[in-house]
C-alpha cells in the first residue's frame, strides 16, 4: 500500500492510502500510521478512493489507529469510500464507530464540529 | 500453496485470475476476493502451532449457477461455523480489534459447508451466480 498525507487548511491531516488494504498493505503502513496517530491529537481523514479492497486486517488498523487517537483526544473520519469497501464497513459495523462520509469535503466539515455523542 | 501469510498475494492473483477467465460478474469477484482472502488468512494465523510450513489446498469450480471455493488444510481441527460473531459495539471505546474476518465471510457468501476427515479441515464456500440471490443479509448464524 501506498501512504501519502496532506495537511489540509484548516489543520486536518488527509491521510492517502492507495492499494489493497490486506494483510500485506497493512503492514506497509502500520508504523507511519501509528506513528501519526499515538503521538499527538489529531483530526484525521483517511481518503480511501483508491483503496480498491479492504479485508478484516484493514479493519483491524483502522479501528487501532482510531482508538489511539481517540485516546489522545483526536477523531478520525474515512472518506469516499469504493462501493464494495463501503460495504464492508458496514457489514463490520465499523461505519458507527468511525464516521464514513462520501467524500473528503464532507468528512472535514464533520471533523469541524464539535464533537458529539453517536 | 505453503502456510506462510506471505502467499497471500499469491492467493488473490489465482482467484483474480479465475474470475477473470471464467466472467464472473464483478461484485460477485469482489466478495470471493474477500471471502477466499479471510478463510486462508484465518488458516494461516490460527490453524498450526509448530511454526512449520504447511500445505493449504484451494480449488474453484463453477456449476450449475454456483461458484464453490474449496479449502483443504491439515492444521487443527476447527469448525468456522462454531465462531461466534463479535458483539456490536456502541462506541468506540468498546469495540474489540480483531475478530471480523469470519464475520464479513458469513456475510459475504450465500453458503458454508465444513467437515473434517483424514486430519484434514474441508471448508467450502458457495456463491450463488443468479443475480439478485444474494441480499447481503446474514444468511448463517453462529450458535
Amino acid at each position: 500500500m501506498e501512504w501519502t498525507t496532506e495537511l489540509l487548511p484548516d489543520g486536518i491531516e488527509r491521510v492517502i492510502l492507495t492499494g489493497r488494504m490486506d494483510s500485506a498493505g497493512t503492514e506497509q503502513i502500520d508504523p507511519r500510521f501509528a506513528a501519526l496517530t499515538e503521538t499527538r491529537p489529531a483530526l484525521i481523514v483517511v481518503d480511501l478512493a483508491q483503496v480498491p479492497f479492504l479485508a478484516s486486517m484493514g479493519i483491524r488498523t483502522l479501528l487501532t489507529n482510531a482508538k489511539a487517537l481517540a485516546l489522545h483526544g483526536g477523531r478520525m473520519a474515512l472518506a469516499g469510500p469504493q462501493p464494495m469497501v463501503g460495504t464492508v464497513l458496514k457489514h463490520a459495523g465499523i461505519d458507527g464507530l468511525i464516521p464514513v462520509y462520501g467524500d473528503v469535503d464532507s468528512a472535514c466539515a464533520a471533523l469541524r464540529r464539535p464533537a458529539s455523542r453517536l | 500453496m505453503s502456510s506462510n501469510l506471505s502467499e497471500l498475494a499469491r492467493v488473490a492473483d489465482w482467484v483474480n485470475a479465475w474470475t477473470q477467465r471464467h466472467r464472473v460478474p464483478a461484485r460477485l469477484a469482489e466478495r470471493l476476493d474477500l471471502c477466499s482472502t479471510e478463510v486462508v488468512t484465518n488458516i494461516m494465523m490460527y490453524g498450526y502451532t509448530d511454526g512449520g510450513l504447511h500445505q493449504i489446498a484451494l480449488r474453484l469450480e463453477q456449476q450449475d449457477g454456483r461458484l464453490a471455493f474449496e479449502v483443504q488444510d491439515d492444521g487443527l481441527a476447527f469448525d468456522p461455523r462454531q465462531v461466534a460473531e463479535p458483539q456490536p459495539a456502541t462506541s468506540l471505546d468498546e469495540a474489540t480489534i480483531g475478530g471480523r474476518g469470519l464475520q464479513l465471510v458469513r456475510r459475504f457468501s450465500d453458503e458454508w459447508h465444513y467437515l473434517r476427515a483424514d486430519g484434514r479441515n474441508n471448508f467450502t464456500l458457495i456463491f450463488h451466480l443468479v443475480p439478485g440471490r444474494h441480499s447481503g443479509h446474514d444468511t448463517r448464524r453462529a450458535r
